[in-house]
């Protein structure tokens, strides 16, 4: 138990200098891979609201931390979180949302999400919509993602 | 204490009762509101529904995640039950900003046919709605836009009810759950028999 409990501590004595030598020196910095997966938006009308989904994924043993979302159809693109509270559904903007090491982090209906507040144009099916997030490290990460309905979602019954 | 076996007894019937007869939610067969839908059709609700099957939501369209997963189960449930003759509403609780012309836009993102329909109406008309549908919402976090004008959001019961050809509610289940379609679909089918 006591070689486990030094080995532990001497792991994170390991960590801890490794992130400190980063913000003091100009090393190579050593951040979280974080990938955007399986990304798409929803369609929708100018001046109304949208929103994107997607699964962050972090294949390295470093954390990171999601601070801010922006994106290139609304000005006003923020990180929300839906959940239930007594009964009703509830909807809270999001400081931060943290990546863990080795995780991945699911944005998806009913849950995570990046709100497309008020875009300035119609968001149509075919489109795409580009989204960028800044990271606590300073890492940003973009992608394009197709504007679709959601899954299961085949606009086939109307012959669209 | 020697009352419980009784008690029991009492509370046994009850809920036997409760099995065997078609339960009831809510009965609006002698109410009567004044909605219209997109396109400014006036409506009389639920009398203009009476003899059809109604598969009814409650959203707003400023809500950007929970109320496009109801409004999506709402879909699921047309498409896998395909008969022309039920009824799909979907009733605001925030007349204020869904106008007719809101929600006709609202209504085209999702490419949805004439059994597909969204109501609003004034806003006093809209809260004695909801409230006899249970319905709750609450002013939840609000944004100001660049334009300096205020954006809120609303917190909100998320529920689905099949209201039966009479106007009486009688099957109620969480709006925007992934499982709920498939099981109104069943007791649907179960009552189109
Ligand atoms: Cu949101």
């Amino acid at each position: 138990m006591k070689k486990i409990t030094l080995l532990l501590f001497v792991t994170i004595t390991a960590f801890a200098c490794t992130s400190e030598k980063k913000e003091t020196m100009e090393v190579t910095p050593v951040v979280a891979d974080i990938s955007i997966e399986d990304g798409w938006a929803r369609p929708g009308k100018a001046g109304m609201m949208s929103a994107a989904y997607f699964r962050l994924e972090n294949t390295t043993d470093i954390a990171d931390t999601l601070v801010s979302a922006s994106s290139n159809v609304s000005n006003n693109t923020q990180i929300h979180l839906s959940y239930e509270k007594d009964g009703l559904m509830v909807m809270e903007e999001q400081e931060f949302v943290p990546v863990p090491a080795n995780a991945s982090v699911m944005f998806k209906q009913g849950g995570l999400h990046i709100m497309l507040i008020q875009p300035d144009n119609d968001i149509n099916e075919g489109d795409s919509v580009a989204v960028e997030l800044t990271f606590k490290s300073g890492r940003t990460l973009s992608a394009q993602v197709p504007v679709r309905p959601a899954t299961g979602m085949k606009m086939d019954m109307q012959g669209h | 204490m020697k009352y419980l076996p009784l008690l029991l007894l009492t509370l046994f019937i009850a809920i036997g009762a409760c099995n065997s007869s078609p339960e009831v939610i809510d009965d609006l067969t002698d109410r009567s509101f004044e909605l219209v839908d997109q396109d400014s059709v006036e409506v009389t609700f639920p009398d203009d529904y009476k003899g059809k099957y109604v598969v009814m939501s409650f959203i707003y369209t400023n809500c950007p995640d929970i109320c496009p997963l109801i409004t999506q189960n709402l879909i699921k449930i047309q498409k896998d039950l395909d008969n022309p003759d039920v009824q799909f509403l979907a009733v605001t609780f925030d007349p204020k900003r869904d106008t007719p012309e809101t929600l006709s836009k609202y209504k085209s993102v999702f490419h949805l046919d004439e059994n597909f329909n969204f109501l609003t109406g004034e806003e006093e008309t809209i809260n004695a709605f909801m409230d006899s549908v249970r319905v709750r919402t609450q002013v939840s976090l609000s944004t100001t836009t660049q334009d300096g004008t205020e954006l809120y959001f609303l917190n909100h019961s998320d529920k689905i009810m099949v209201m039966n050809p009479e106007g009486k509610v009688i099957i109620e289940y969480g709006g925007s759950q992934p499982s709920v379609p498939k099981l109104i679909v069943q007791d649907l089918n179960r009552l189109l028999k």
